[in-house]
């Protein structure tokens, strides 16, 4: 569970966000598709830390977002921005890495689970050698979303997360995302999404 | 030792004509600033070379201790400066770290190398120092202004990192190693080519005063030593320590910091 409380963010003379009261619950789906520039990406980023409110509190499943626990709150939420912007290395390293990160060293890695996972977004497992760097949008926006998948954090943001890939793998990550237990926010103008 | 009168500088400065005149004849557009940085390194020195002497015949150790703070604390603020950076928030931590490795490796080398017995000595701590620092200085340039300008540049990717699980130290792994790189970098290179592609200033310049080539090498290992050894913690340390100024307390890099 997601909430924004009485949440307010000014960017300079901009008010982008204004005592939003916002909340999606354990499992729910939500699209946000509002015109451009409309703040949908700063919101995804204010429960991350990355743009702290000026006003009002986040809750994530229960607990308050603050410096104290930004490490746990982030541990929680799988984001995906709009350029997917891994670090540049080989995808091989950079899951290896991912495990080691503070928040993921509870859980290893699964090399099985990795192959299937890779194998349903058409990448064999060769792939795995490529530097993220080398891919292409569509592929780096696959390389994303298996990340969640293998992370699998009870909440999902995601930024434009299907814009570079084809109809077939569309439809595979509404359906993934559909039919699990995140509770997700999707900022997407895709028609795809509609079917959520 | 062949004594230098000061005059007998005068023809070696007369070579500067000719650049002046290439220049006036290919227009290349220089001999303003020429001239100008010429006379300042002059009367620099100068003044450099009347307040050592004085430095130098009292060679009072708080006061050499005094002037060594002053030299460190002008290189901080050029470095600060240098990189973009506001002054305010990084003075002390930059100061801090260029202090340490500089007192500490100074000190080794007056005490093994220099074998002297006032460790605070006038003719070794400041000349000395003075060459640690310049390295130190241009080091901690390359150090910083890599780093925070490398997060900046690339801060989308640095903020997915914290995102996926890093820790802060995580996440600035990647930026701390290219800056350290960056910097250390040319004197790894430097030290591989000495005495194959130029003689050091300092051997230079002690063989020119009279001293024994083997005398002059001994001291020009050890100088080069305590530069790298100065200038690998330094940047380390500025780098360290500046951090805690420079990222917010969710981590995410405090752009007021640029200038």
């Amino acid at each position: 569970m997601i909430e924004w409380k009485n949440a307010s963010l000014r960017f300079g003379n901009k008010e982008v966000i204004k005592n939003l009261n916002f909340k999606v619950s354990l499992g729910e789906k939500f699209i946000l598709n509002r015109e451009s520039g409309s703040g949908k990406t700063t919101l995804l980023k204010t429960a991350l830390g990355i743009f702290p409110l000026d006003s009002g509190e986040i809750h994530i499943n229960g607990t308050s977002l603050n410096f104290n626990n930004i490490n746990t709150i982030r541990g929680m939420i799988f984001y995906l921005d709009q350029d997917v912007s891994l670090p540049e290395m080989p995808i091989n390293q950079f899951f290896s890495e991912l495990y080691e990160y503070k928040a993921n060293k509870t859980s290893h890695l699964n090399n099985k689970k990795l192959e299937e996972l890779l194998f349903e977004f058409r990448l064999d497992s060769t792939f795995l050698n490529k530097n993220i760097k080398e891919l292409s949008g569509g592929e780096r926006q696959r390389i994303g979303l298996v990340t969640g998948l293998m992370l699998d954090r009870p909440i999902w943001l995601l930024d434009e997360p299907t814009s570079a890939l084809d109809k077939e793998l569309k439809l595979l990550v509404v359906n993934k995302i559909k039919q699990s237990q995140y509770s997700a926010i999707v900022v997407s103008h895709d028609d795809c999404w509609n079917n959520l | 030792m062949n004594e230098v009168k000061f005059l007998s500088v005068i023809p070696i400065l007369l070579l500067i004509i000719p650049i002046l005149l290439s220049n006036r004849i290919l227009k290349v557009k220089m001999n303003r600033e020429l001239v100008i940085s010429i006379f300042r390194m002059v009367v620099q020195l100068v003044f450099v070379g009347l307040y050592l002497q004085y430095i130098f015949t009292l060679n009072n150790w708080i006061i050499n201790l005094l002037y060594l703070v002053i030299m460190i604390l002008v290189a901080s603020i050029h470095s600060i400066k240098s990189s973009s950076l506001k002054l305010h928030p990084l003075l002390l931590p930059i100061f801090i770290s260029v202090l340490i490795p500089q007192v500490v490796v100074l000190l080794v080398f007056n005490y093994f190398i220099a074998g002297i017995e006032n460790l605070f000595d006038a003719k070794f701590i400041i000349p000395v120092g003075g060459m640690l620092l310049g390295n130190c200085l241009s080091g901690n340039i390359v150090a910083l202004n890599g780093f925070y300008e490398g997060i900046k540049d690339d801060e989308k990717r640095y903020n997915l990192t914290l995102t996926l699980g890093a820790s802060r130290n995580q996440a600035l792994l990647p930026y701390l190693r290219k800056s350290i790189t960056r910097s250390i970098n040319p004197t790894i290179a430097s030290l591989a080519t000495t005495g194959l592609v130029s003689l050091p200033g300092m051997m230079t310049g002690q063989i020119l005063a009279g001293a024994e080539p083997f005398t002059a090498i001994k001291y020009q290992i050890a100088i080069l030593t305590a530069i790298l050894v100065a200038k690998y913690f330094s940047v380390l340390l500025s780098l360290y320590i500046s951090r805690h100024k420079c990222f917010n307390n969710f981590h995410i890099l405090d752009k007021r910091i640029f200038i």
